[in-house]
């Protein structure tokens, strides 16, 4: 008897099922309102862009120009997006000579200026630490100091960017493969594909790594319209960005900006594969030593005493 | 009563929870000079030239006509500014450098003349490490390009447009603006965000 009663679909099986439809289809037009409200309508195409790695030359150049016309519209200025290759055979290396540096912080502003960073929120992609003289302990580091003129006595200044490592833990970490080591030895970023969870800033033991909170505020008249995909093209909302040597200034065989300003001469910066180079060089007559050498990183970034 | 305790809970919130802002005048100084300067601390090589009148001259056009005086003290006009401010260590006689007869010349160690276009091989009779360690190229600024080539030159200074050779030592510089204040960092020694804000209110 209760078979007979018993519908194989009946009212209440197939309201539930209507509702939960309709709260889907409600779902999705939520997902897909912020796309269909904007303003330039080019944003599904960004939606929709493939990892880096799986572009295509012709869909790159696209995508480079759909960027060019997004930072016109935003920000008023005519740009220049390029995509810079790594160079066959060379591997960067920087270092930096801890008695010349006198922390004027001059390498920080050339650095904002020329990777077109946040003002607003501030972002800057180089801490200068004042450290009291006779410890390498960073807790007792200082990087608000504001003082009349550098250097201090009984202080010195020790400039801390992206390391550049070379078994570096902020690629292991992200779960979208939204960063990872290029073939000379710089770490970057697809800003595109970058989800914004932050695990990478977490993993990184140099704090080298910043958060976009909010859509970069920069000037016009501010804006380096040089850019590279992977470099310093205006980065949107929510993605990590860090220090990646200037590689739209480097793989072109220039100086990093932060080394070009450096009134000191305390940067320097090469092909750690050619021995005849500077960082060469110092890699061989020098005492180099690296930041947090136990986290077992293996960093590209050399500091040293000398005199 | 309820609303007013609402308002001012959203008030003290908001005054702690709102994002690190640069202070604009902060970034002016910063950014209103050029940020991207490459000119040397002490500037180009040049000629000497009158300050006053900005003409070009050579030592030799004023020392064939003048005798020297025999002690330093006795020095007159720019070179007893020279001697007021000279601080070389133990370097501190004149004709340790500047040759006696060639007046555009330095000295060498055999008394033979270094000319003024070589300056930086003078700095060598006594800074010989640090004089290798620039021609090696890592020794002072470079500029230009880490990769040379014909296109490409790299730039690297003399010794005397960072270090001036009457008083060589590296001047101080006025440091630029720290980072903006971040709420999550507390200052070592004390004075964090919360703290400065409790005292203003």
């Amino acid at each position: 008897m209760s078979e007979a009663i018993r519908p194989t679909s009946g009212r209440r099986s197939f309201l539930k099922a209507g509702i939960g439809t309709m709260a889907a289809i409600a779902a999705a037009a939520g997902v897909l309102e912020p796309l269909r409200n904007s303003k330039l309508g080019t944003s599904l195409s960004a939606f929709l862009q493939q990892h880096y790695k799986r572009l295509s030359p012709e869909d790159l150049d696209v995508i480079m120009k759909r960027l060019e016309t997004e930072i016109a519209v935003r920000y008023g200025a005519r740009v220049n997006i390029k995509d810079y290759k790594p160079i066959e055979g060379v591997e960067f290396g920087y270092a930096l000579n801890l008695t010349r540096c006198n922390g004027s912080r001059r390498c920080v502003y050339a650095c904002m200026k020329e990777n077109n960073q946040s003002h607003d929120p501030g972002i800057q992609y180089i801490k200068v630490l004042e450290l009291p003289s006779g410890s390498l302990n960073v807790e007792k580091s200082d990087h608000y100091y504001e003082h009349e003129e550098v250097p201090q006595d009984g202080k010195f200044y020790m400039p801390v960017q992206c390391q550049q490592c070379k078994n570096p833990p902020c690629t292991k970490v992200c779960p979208v493969e939204a960063t990872w080591t290029e073939s000379d030895g710089i770490t970057v970023i697809d800003y595109n594909w970058c989800i914004g969870c932050r695990y990478c800033m977490a993993a990184c033991p140099y704090e080298a790594r910043r958060f976009n909170f909010s859509e970069p505020e920069i000037p016009k008249e501010e804006i380096n319209p040089e850019m590279g995909y992977l470099s310093n093209r205006i980065r949107p909302r929510g993605v990590v960005e860090k220090c990646h040597f200037c590689l739209h200034r480097t793989r072109q065989g220039k100086n990093p900006a932060c080394m070009e300003v450096c009134p000191t001469g305390a940067r320097v910066f090469g092909n750690m594969l050619d021995p005849d180079s500077e960082i060469s060089f110092i890699l061989r007559n020098k005492r180099v030593y690296i930041l947090k050498e136990d986290a077992g990183t293996i960093p590209r970034f050399f500091y040293y005493f000398d005199k | 009563m309820g609303g007013m305790t609402c308002a001012v809970l959203l008030l003290l919130c908001s005054s702690c929870f709102r994002e690190p802002v640069m202070p604009a005048e902060v970034y002016a100084r910063a950014l209103n000079g050029d940020v991207f300067d490459t000119t040397p601390v002490r500037g180009e090589y040049r000629p000497l030239r009158n300050r006053r009148t900005g003409f070009e001259y050579k030592c030799s056009e004023c020392h064939t006509d003048f005798q020297n005086p025999v002690r330093q003290q006795d020095l007159q006009g720019e070179h007893a500014e020279i001697y007021k401010s000279f601080n070389h260590g133990m370097n501190t006689r004149c004709i340790n450098c500047h040759h006696t007869e060639d007046r555009n010349a330095y000295v060498n160690h055999d008394g033979s003349a270094i000319p003024a276009e070589t300056p930086a091989r003078l700095c060598a009779k006594c800074h010989g490490p640090t004089y290798r360690e620039w021609e090696a190229g890592v020794h002072g600024r470079q500029n230009g390009y880490w990769q040379e080539g014909p296109e490409k030159p790299a730039k690297r200074l003399l010794c005397v447009q960072c270090h001036d050779p009457h008083n060589p030592a590296f001047k101080p510089m006025i440091p630029d603006p720290p980072p903006p204040y971040s709420r999550f960092e507390a200052r070592p020694g004390g004075g964090g965000r919360h703290e400065s804000e409790g005292a203003t209110s």
